[in-house]
This record gives structure tokens, sequence and C-alpha cells, in this order.
């Protein structure tokens, strides 16, 4: 059976950031010694003493679990990198530490700051006595702004696949369309182990943060918006070292927070009734929704059910840790069958194949992540006349890390007709369990039929 | 005039020997009244005889291995009623006078036919699982797609009933094909409309205990099925045959029972959903229930979950052998491709006897 909606949408994190050099001040002077030939050259001889590589290490082997990049933003050591560079280490310092490395060798541990799992950043500092200077990398204005124009030269660097540190040109286009999420659309090649690291002009001024790539696309990378990691730098110098304790709560708050943020604003952008055959289902009105259709009338042989079928869903892929990074996707999916030349209970069996496919938003393996529990029955129309009795299946599951943080998934298929039936199906991650019912509840009252004259 | 009887060590007769006087000699010598070629019996072993009440006496004439009773216990003398076992050597005896009442005559097993009832199941049989096959297609119709289904049902239906034939033949002296095919067919229609009725039941009445231990049905159904076969080798002893049958049935419920653990399959999602199959809504039963109600249910979910979550994740994982974030990066986006939670259509398979359980 196939099933469709299954697009390659994958996105990579990448888990990759350049150490940030250590700041040893040998005062770049650009220019100076002799000629550079490229701006590449340039851009990289001058940022090569602030790039970081971050490396978790596995404590009881002193061995590295994972390698990111990073760079220098403050002349007191901090540091900004992708927040699933440091996951591990934040979620379980006990077992990870963190340390860097710099371009020229030089390496020590780095604290953590302040967290952004919403945009995948996180502040961090480097270990160094109090008077140590850093040389630092400064934010691009107009890119804070959000004011770059598409096809701007920019230059990412950081340390791909812990071969060293390299830098690499590409292009800005734009911000991300159809994405909830602010996330810059840099045409470049970016490579496991940059994460984290800086995207900067020609200017040598941070326009961006390396994170994550589409996979099934040719160097479409994404890169979080100096904004953000901007206005991260300026909470977290005001800020302590956080506490261990302190990040999972952080984490969930932030979540919740954005979450609050995002329902409202799906309420704001409203549902349209798309038609289906007899049947009315809710499909956002938000851009930031990519939906598809699929048919089998093209199929030979004729088929003996006709289905179409409409799937929209949000990737945000908000990265909470290393079995949960799909929090805040989203995806509805209607799918309308009706027989051509099958009898009632051919029909019913041709719907089962439908209906029993049920996924969370988002892969979801590992110990993260509880097993789902489900409850699962018949739905009468109640007082709604439009609404028809329904068979619905609802299920969630837990993130052990994250208290209070569900995967939700429904399904719903109507129960009026022997020869037409309509299966709809509700998908969100990372949400409060409050929010999952009152979405579902709100979902399931916008699934109409038209009643036939009888 | 006296018969006496010789058994098999089941106590099955095997032979009968009717001895005209009141007073005579059994033992391995040709000069007793009944000869017994037994190496363990004495060449002059037992005396039977009228006693003065004119009950029958067995007398053991001092052998070394003695005359002994069905429980085992040795005898000088034994008196005999007609059902007393008696032993000597290896060889069991039983005496009965002519007069022994026997019970009336059976009503003859023929004239049953049996074989308009074996054509019409032979018939019926393929042509139900064509019917339940064709009613779950929802693809073309092709002659070898039912074939396909029929084919392997005789086979297995032939050499089901193969097998039984040959123990019948082993154990009772007659293979009694045509019994064992009727059940076998039987057996097979049952099944069938259990494998059709079963999800039709979960569907009905939404009841996830009919979807989650279909098993126990399908395993007494079988005993029941066996108890029968054997009921055509022997009508012998049937309750011990039945507890037997009935507690085999028991132990392999249990067991699956004990190693039935929702969430052992890798797919976790589509285990723990019980209804797999639906049917048309008017095949419906019980009354549908509101939304509130749903909800009320799924709100208390929260704090299973709370609990489920603060369980000690599963050990499976462990943490501290990946080697590298590219790895382990790739490795979970191909995981998250590949990630697609799909019932298996179709719990057991329709096929039967054989090809059901075994």
């Amino acid at each position: 059976m196939r099933v469709f909606m299954q697009r390659p949408v994958l996105m990579l994190c990448l888990c990759l950031v350049a150490g940030a050099a250590r700041a040893q001040a040998e005062a770049v002077a650009p220019g100076s010694a002799r000629e550079l030939s490229s701006a590449a050259e340039q851009i990289f001889k001058a940022a090569q003493p602030r790039l970081l590589q971050v490396r978790t290490l596995l404590r009881s082997t002193q061995k590295q679990a994972s390698i990111g990049s990073g760079f220098i933003v403050d002349a007191r050591g901090l540091a900004i990198t992708n927040y699933h560079v440091i996951s591990r280490y934040a979620l379980e310092p006990e077992t990870y530490r963190l340390e860097y490395a710099a371009a020229d060798g030089a390496s020590g541990a780095l604290r953590l700051y302040a967290i952004d799992v919403i945009n995948d950043l996180a502040v961090v500092r480097l270990e160094a006595p109090q008077q140590t200077r850093f040389a630092a990398f400064e934010f691009d204005a107009s890119a804070t702004a959000g004011k770059l124009t598409k096809g701007e030269r920019l230059f990412s660097m950081g340390n791909p696949l812990d071969m060293g540190f390299g830098i690499v040109e590409g292009t800005y286009n734009g911000l991300v369309e159809k994405s909830y999420q602010a996330q810059v659309h840099f045409t470049g090649a970016l490579n496991p182990g940059m994460s984290g690291g800086p995207v900067v002009t020609r200017k040598n001024r941070v326009a961006g943060v390396n994170v994550s790539k589409r996979i099934g696309g040719d160097l479409v990378s994404f890169l979080v918006p100096a904004e953000a990691a901007h206005r991260l730098l300026e909470q977290a110098k005001k800020r302590e070292e956080m506490k261990a304790f302190a990040v999972r709560e952080e984490i969930v708050a932030q979540v919740l927070r954005w979450q609050e943020d995002f329902f409202s604003a799906l309420k704001a952008q409203g549902f349209r009734q798309a038609v289906f055959g007899a049947y009315r289902a809710p499909e956002s009105k938000a851009a930031w929704f990519d939906c598809w259709s699929e048919t089998n009338s093209d199929e030979r042989p004729k088929p003996k059910v006709r289905i179409n079928g409409s799937s929209c869903g949000t990737d945000t892929g908000i990265y909470l840790s290393n079995d949960v990074h799909h929090a805040g996707n989203a995806n509805i999916a209607h799918t309308h069958l009706k027989s051509v030349d099958l009898n009632a209970v051919q029909f019913a069996r041709a719907v089962s194949d439908y209906y029993g496919t049920l996924r969370f938003s988002g892969s979801g393996y590992g110990s993260g992540i509880t097993v789902s529990d489900c409850r699962e029955d018949f739905l009468s129309g109640a007082a709604d006349p439009q609404r028809p009795v329904l068979r619905l299946t609802w299920c969630a599951r837990a993130y052990r890390d994250f208290p209070g943080l569900y995967d939700f998934s429904l399904a719903a298929v109507t129960q009026d007709r022997e020869d037409e039936a309509l299966v709809s199906k509700l998908a969100m991650a990372g949400v409060s369990f409050a929010h999952a019912i009152a979405m579902s509840r709100e979902f399931l009252a916008m699934l109409k039929a038209e009643h036939d004259l009888d | 005039m006296i018969w006496i009887e010789l058994l098999s060590r089941h106590k099955e007769v095997t032979a009968r020997h009717p001895l005209p006087t009141d007073d005579f000699l059994i033992g391995r010598g040709y000069d007793n009244a009944l000869v017994i070629d037994d190496p363990y019996v004495a060449p002059r072993h037992l005396r039977v005889f009228r006693d003065a009440n004119g009950g029958l006496m067995a007398e053991d004439l001092g052998t070394q291995n003695g005359l002994y009773d069905e429980a085992g216990a040795r005898h000088v003398a034994l008196s005999l009623d007609g059902n007393t076992l008696m032993r000597i050597g290896q060889t069991w005896l039983r005496a009965r006078e002519a007069d022994f009442p026997v019970p009336a005559e059976r009503k003859s097993r023929q004239e049953r036919r049996l074989w308009p009832w074996l054509v019409f199941l032979l018939a019926l049989a393929p042509l139900l699982q064509v019917v339940m096959h064709w009613s779950m297609n929802t693809g073309e119709n092709s002659l070898s797609y039912y074939l396909d289904d029929v084919l392997p049902m005789m086979m297995s239906l032939g050499l089901w009933v193969g097998l039984w034939a040959l123990l019948s033949r082993l154990v009772s002296g007659a293979a009694r094909v045509a019994r064992h095919t009727t059940l076998a067919l039987l057996a097979c229609i049952s099944l069938q409309l259990y494998s059709f009725l079963q999800p039709w039941a979960v569907f009905a009445f939404s009841s996830p205990a009919a979807a989650r231990y279909d098993f126990v049905g399908i395993w007494l159904l079988m005993a029941a099925i066996c108890l029968g076969h054997l009921y055509i080798i022997s009508v012998k002893r049937l309750r011990q045959k039945a507890a037997i049958m009935f507690s085999l049935a028991v132990a392999v419920i249990v067991a699956q029972w004990l190693t039935y653990e929702p969430f052992k399959a890798e797919n976790r999602l589509a285990r723990s959903v019980y209804l797999e199959t639906l049917f048309p809504p008017s095949w419906r039963v019980t009354a549908p229930e509101s939304e509130a109600d749903f909800f009320a249910d799924v709100q208390k979910m929260e704090a299973r979950l709370e609990e489920l979550r603060k369980e000690d994740a599963p050990d499976e994982e462990d943490r501290e052998t990946e080697d590298g974030e590219q790895e382990t990066e790739d490795e979970r986006q191909s995981r998250a491709a590949d990630y697609r939670p799909q019932s298996e259509p179709g719990g057991h398979s329709v096929l039967c006897p054989l090809s059901s359980v075994f």
C-alpha cells in the first residue's frame, strides 16, 4: 500500500562546528604580510583564531562522542555553537564533558551559559584565566536586521567530518518559505562536523550559524539567522553558568513557550474546509504548512477504489536530544476513498489499509521516548448532525527527558457510508497534553459530512 | 461352556477359546485344555473350575511366576466374575460364562451415509475459502490469486488427513479415511469462519480483548478437532483423551499468554492499536461512545504515560558505543526515513487446518 506524504523532507542536523579559535590575540592584520589572492583565503586567515571545534567526550573513555564547531563572539571567551552539538553534555553532564580545540592546537574545557532549543543555539564559555582576551567575531548589522539580499556571497566555516578547519563559499538565499521558524536558506556544502560554525559576509562579520542541510537536495543548507544568535549572546552576557539540573526545565519551558505562540499563530491563520466527496475536513490556511496531494486515478489497471488525498505538514524539527529531534512538527492528512467497483466488505477492507497506518510526526525510536499508549473506539456524531460517526484512534507517547512534552497522533475514519469514507489524521510532536487534547477536539469538530436528503 | 479370552497389554481381546468342560488346565504344555505360548508361563500353570457355589475359580498350580490380578496382587486362588482380569506370565486372561450378559446391538454406523456429506464438505471448504478471499480482495480478481489459496489449503488438508489415517491404522487397524476427511473439512470450515468472525467481533463490539486473545479460540478449536480425530480412531477412554487435549490447549494458551507482550514488537505503535480490520458500518453492534467520554479516558492516559516516562529506559540502547556524530546522525536520518508503523493486515491465515497453527 502506497502511503503518500513520505516526501524526502528530512533535514540533517550537522553536528559540526569548527573550533573557535583561541583568541591569543595575534591581532589579525588583514593584508599586512602579503597580498591575499582571494576573499575566502583572506577571510579564513582572519577568522581562524576565532574558530573552535566543539567536542563532546565520554567521561569514561575520554574519547569523543560527537563533534561540532563553534566561534568566539566575545573578548571574554563566550562562543556560539548549536544546541545539538552540546546537547549530550547539557543533558547528561555526568556522562559527558565538553571540550574545545582551536586551530592552533590549544584546547580546554567549555562551560554552558545559555541555550535556545528553538533556534538550536547554545552559548558556551572557554575556560581561561581571568585576564585573557580573545579575538572575537562581530555580527553583521544588516544580517541581524534581516536585510541581506538574495545572492549575497557568504562564507561558512567549521570542521567538517573532523578533517580540520575549512571554509566553504555559498550564497544567501533568503529565509525558507513555508517555514514557521525563521531559517536561512544557504546554498553551499555543509557537512557534519560544521554545525555551530559561523557563516560570515565578505567583511568577516557573522550572518548566520551552520545548522543543517536537506537530505535529498544538492547544496541546500540551512543557517540559524544571525539575529537569534545575537539575541542569545546578549542574554548570556548577563547570566551565570547554567546549572545542570536547570537545563531540562529550561528546555521544556522554551518549547512550551514556543508552542503557545505556534498555536495562537495557527488559530490566527484559521482553517479552511477542504472538500473530499461528501465530506469536509480542516486544512490550515497557514503558509508554513507544506501541502501535497495524491491520487490513484492514473493507476492501471483501473483501481477499484478511488483514492484522493492531501497531506500538509510543518517541518519545524526542533532538536531536543539525541532521540528527539522533531519537536514542533505538525501533520494533517486526509485521504478520501470512494468505491468504484467494490462491495461494502471489500471497501471496508480497503479503508482499513489506510486507517491502519498511524504515525507520529517525525521519527521515534530510542530510549528517549516512551512506548505509545492508545485509545480507540467509535465516536457518535452526538449533538452535531453534520458530524458522522467516527472510528477514532488516539495515541500519545511521552519524552522521557522532558516531562510534560508528548507526541500525539490521531486517525479518524468516517463510519456513515458503505461506499465512501474519509480517513483524517493529525499528528503533532512535542506538545503539552492539554494542547494535544484541545487540538484534537478542534480538529474533530471540523470533520463534517454532507447529508443526503433522507 | 466357559470362554477364555486372551487380552493384549491394552486389555483388548485378541483371542477367544470356548472350553466345553467346567474344570480344565491352562499352561504352556500340550496336555492343557488351552495352550499358551508365553515363555513365562509354566507348563501347567492355572486350573479353572467351578466351586461349590457354582462360581468360577482360578487356582495357581504352584508356579514360580504365579497368578496376579489387575491391581498386581498375587493370588493362590481367585474367584472370577466375568470381568476379573488375571495375569499369568506376561499373558492377560479373562474367563466368561456362556450366559455373560452383553449390551444390545448398536445401530450400524454404515447406515449413516458419509459420502454425500463428504462430497458436500469437499466442495464447501474451498468455496468458502474463495468467497472469503474475494471479500477481502480490493484489487483485481484473477484465477491464480484464488488458486494460490485453495491449492495449499487442499494440500495441507491431505497431509493432515493422511497423518491421522496412518495413526488410526496403526492403533486401531483401520485407516477410516472418509471419517477423518469429513472431520478435517469441518475443522477447516470452522477455522475459516473463526478467522472471519473474530475480526468482525473486534469491530462490532469494539473489543480489545477479542483482538488480543484471539489465539485462545484457535487453540481450543484445535484441541476439539484433535479430540474428534482421536474419537474416530477409538471411542475408548474418551474422558482421558479429552482431559489431555484440553490441558495441552491450556498449556499452549498459557505459554502464549506469558510471551505475549504488546510492546515487544518493533512496531510499537501498530501493536498497541487493536482494530486492524474494518467492516461495513452497518455491521456494528454496540453503540458508539460520546466524544466527551472518549477524551475523558484519553485524559487518564497522561498519568499512565507519566508512569511510563519515569520507568527506566530500556537498556537495549547502549549510549556508550556510539563513535561519532556523523555516523549516528546519518543513521538517525535513515531511520527517520524508514519509520513507517504499519499494521500487518490479517492476523492469522485462513488456510486450514495445518497451516494456521503449525
